[in-house]
């Protein structure tokens, strides 16, 4: 469905992007991981034709970005940045926004209706978009993004400042998208949500694609052995039984099946005052890919 | 054109809730418009160094008449301006300086009629009216120039007194006449005869009046005695030359262009910002996505500018005609308004690029709107600026704009007088446009 090739973009001599390659197929729920300053966003404005790469090229259903109309119309963006007429009703901004994209009369309407609802912001409709807290509008961004039912859905982090109850319920409606087969590029620095909402995960960094692969498959490459640490009620009789010498009586090891050799050690007598297993997770492959943390 | 429409008509909502921008647009231009409605009705003051330009045109050539053009000139406070050919029929010349008037090149006239140079200077004989057409927009300066022609018909007086010998032929003429003359019955001729004979006590109390008219004339104050007599001319009635009723309805035809000049910069101010604020908001960001071109969101901006100037126009012409202003040419006034309309879409948009930040824009644009309309002439009459100033004049748009909707209102310009002003404006607003969207499609972050 999308097709990014070769796409580099450098401001001066900074180079935001560099050279990156993807694919996202039909129905895809794509996540674009990378910590601050990684090159996202860009990529992002140059993919949904906002600003001009300095080489690669995209295409959108076999078609460039840069073709027209008919592109155009399959995409929604909910820019990082907030893009909303502060002036203007969360229904006007909807409706306005709505028209760009052909829509009129009834189905405009109704659409409008919809946006809103996903945006929880039915009993604010008429009021003034600078009268809204900051996940208000976070959620009115996303839903200007939508109103259109646009086939790619492109969020660019898009639950900054959205509180739990709101960020749950916007996780829904994404997985209410991706279960209508809408294709979805997703950029998030928190793993959290990459590792809930996508098929597949590409972590950035310095704007390159340092892996792109399942999340399963990133944690299997990249993500190294789990750890497991515990406190033993007392020392084993047969301490060659244990895979890691003892440091009194506390035990840390690492393993690549850590419930199957935990209950080998239950099964063969050895009784644990306290267990603590870490699956590596995204912030470790993050780790081994660039040696810094995610959370920087 | 739905998409432009659509843009426009979101434009237009937007700045329904710029409540310091809707002032600027129609509270504004109101306020300027009164306010400078009561000044054209009421002033008459002037200042020493206030230079009129205008023309004398001297159908007499004699040794009085070039007295009376010297004494103007040595007023101080008029330029004489010579004329363009100097070959050309007094009559011709004539018709030029009118012309340039209606036009708005020169304030006024002062057209000295053949036998001026006979009678000129002597009280008790009333010569050919000296005309006098003045640039109706400029009361306040008509009534300073029949100030200043008292002054110097006053200066020939105290000449003829300096002189007697040129007076003397004169007395003599009357005396013999009166007394020579078989229709006048003697008792006449014994009161004229005594007259006569105390002419020269008379003549010398002038001397102390000569002095007061100084005075009056420099106050602007009217003499309490005719000196001179001076006949009016409409300038605007260029087909009727001795048609005296003026085309002017009120004050407020000659105030509401000037004050309309600041709704329609308000107008290119506020557009302008929401073109930035487009971009500071990121809504630019979703229009750039949207399957719309580039062309059309600027159209639109543009669009939304235009029906917002032509609104402002309607406003302020409702509220000329409810108090008392009578365009002469509501045809030609709408045109002068589309193209003024143009020329502010011009102007907003190279406004608009001028800075990326809010801030920069709105400042950099009332700054040049500042300027504009000063040298536009809605800040002090033209007349009152200093040469350099009226040369400038001719490089803001909105001297034009006020030019155009003067002739359409009261100038009486004929279609083709009207072309002039309405292309500049035009090709103005075309080149600023071309500009601004120049300038733009190269910010595409
Ligand atoms: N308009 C611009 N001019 C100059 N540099 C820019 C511009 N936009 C982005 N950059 C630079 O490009 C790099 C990538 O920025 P980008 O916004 O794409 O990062 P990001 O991955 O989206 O980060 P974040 O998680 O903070 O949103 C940064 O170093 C940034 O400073
Ligand atoms: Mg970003």
């Amino acid at each position: 469905m999308i097709v990014v090739e070769g796409l580099s973009k450098s401001f001066g001599s900074l180079k935001a992007v560099d050279a990156i390659s993807f694919e996202v197929h039909t129905g895809e729920t794509f996540g674009l991981l990378g910590p601050n300053g990684a090159g996202k966003s860009t990529a992002i404005s140059i993919i949904v034709g906002a600003s001009l790469g300095d080489s690669g090229r995209v295409l959108i259903g076999g078609r460039d970005i840069r073709d027209g109309a008919a592109v155009r119309r399959l995409i929604g963006i909910a820019p990082q940045s907030l893009a909303l007429y502060e002036v203007l009703s969360a229904e006007r901004n909807l409706r306005f926004f709505g028209s760009l994209y052909g829509l009129a009369g009834d189905e405009l309407a109704s659409r409008v209706d919809w946006a809103l609802r996903f945006a929880q912001l039915e009993d604010r409709r008429r009021d003034l978009v600078r009268t809204f807290s900051g996940g208000m509008k976070r959620r009115l961004n996303m839903a200007c993004a939508l109103v259109h039912g646009p086939e790619i859905i492109l969020f660019d982090e898009p639950t900054v400042g959205v509180d739990p109850q709101s960020r749950n319920h916007i996780f829904e409606c994404i997985e209410q998208l991706k279960a209508d087969g809408r294709t979805i590029i997703y950029t998030t620095h928190y793993m959290e949500e990459a590792q809930r909402l996508c098929d597949r995960i590409a972590i950035m960094d310095h704007g390159r694609l340092l892996a792109l692969d399942t999340l399963d498959g990133l944690l299997g490459e990249h993500g190294g052995a789990a750890v497991v640490t515990a406190d033993l009620v007392r020392a084993p009789a047969d301490v060659s039984l244990l895979p890691a010498s003892l440091d009194g009586l506390h035990l840390r090891f690492e393993s690549r099946q850590p419930l199957e050799d935990v209950s080998r050690l239950a099964t063969g007598g050895v009784a644990f005052a306290t267990l603590h297993v870490a699956r590596p997770d995204l912030e470790s492959v993050f780790l081994s890919l660039t040696g810094r943390s995610l959370r920087d | 054109m739905r998409t432009i429409w659509l843009m426009a008509l979101k434009d237009l909502k937007v700045v329904r809730h710029d409540k310091v921008g809707l002032f600027f647009i129609f509270g504004f231009p109101v306020l300027m418009g009164v306010l400078f409605g009561f000044i054209n009705a009421s002033f008459s003051g002037g200042s020493e160094n206030v230079q009129l330009e205008i023309a004398v045109i001297d159908a007499d050539q004699s040794e009085m008449s070039q007295r009376f053009i010297d004494a103007l000139r040595d007023s101080g406070s008029v330029t004489l301006r010579p004329p363009a050919d100097a070959a050309a029929s007094v009559e011709a010349q004539r018709e030029q300086a009118i012309n340039d008037i209606r036009k708005g090149r020169l304030l006024a006239f002062i057209g000295l009629p053949a036998g001026f140079g006979e009678t000129a200077g002597i009280m008790w004989m009333e010569g050919p009216a000296i005309e006098l057409g003045v640039d109706p927009s400029r009361a306040a300066e008509s009534g300073m120039l029949e100030g200043i022609i008292m002054q110097a018909m006053g200066g020939l007086i105290a000449d003829r007194f300096a002189d007697p010998a040129s007076m003397r032929p004169m007395i003599e003429q009357s005396r013999r006449e009166i007394l020579e003359s078989d229709d006048v019955n003697p008792a006449t001729k014994a009161i004229l005869g005594g007259f006569m004979g105390t002419l020269d006590t008379f003549m010398g109390s002038l001397d102390e009046l000569n002095a007061d008219l100084d005075e009056a004339g420099e106050s602007g104050g009217r003499p309490s005695m005719q000196l001179a007599n001076v006949q009016t001319v409409d300038v605007t009635a260029p087909n009727e030359p001795n048609d005296l009723t003026s085309r002017i309805g009120s004050p407020w035809d000659v105030s509401f262009p000037s004050a309309i000049l600041w709704g329609v910069l308000g107008c290119a101010a506020t557009f302008a910002v929401t073109m930035v604020r487009e971009r500071s908001q990121g809504t630019f960001y979703r229009l750039r996505v949207a399957p719309i071109t580039r062309a059309q969101i600027i159209a639109g901006k543009g669009l939304a500018c235009f029906i917002a100037v032509i609104l402002v126009n309607a406003v302020m012409v409702a509220l000329g005609y409810a108090l008392g202003m009578r365009p002469d040419n509501p045809a030609f006034l709408g045109l002068a308004i589309a193209s003024l309309a143009f020329c502010v879409v011009g102007i907003m948009m190279l406004m608009s690029v001028i800075g990326r930040s809010e801030e920069a824009v709105s400042g950099a644009a009332w700054g040049a709107n500042v300027l504009m309309a000063m040298f536009g002439g809605g800040m002090i009459p033209l007349a009152f600026m200093p040469a350099f100033m009226k040369t400038l004049s001719q490089f803001s748009p909105m001297s034009w704009g006020v030019l155009a909707l003067e002739g359409a209102i009261w100038r009486g310009f004929s279609l083709a007088e009207m072309l002039l002003p309405c292309a500049i404006l035009i090709a103005v607003g075309a080149a600023g446009t071309a500009a601004g969207v120049m300038i733009l499609s190269r910010a595409t972050d």
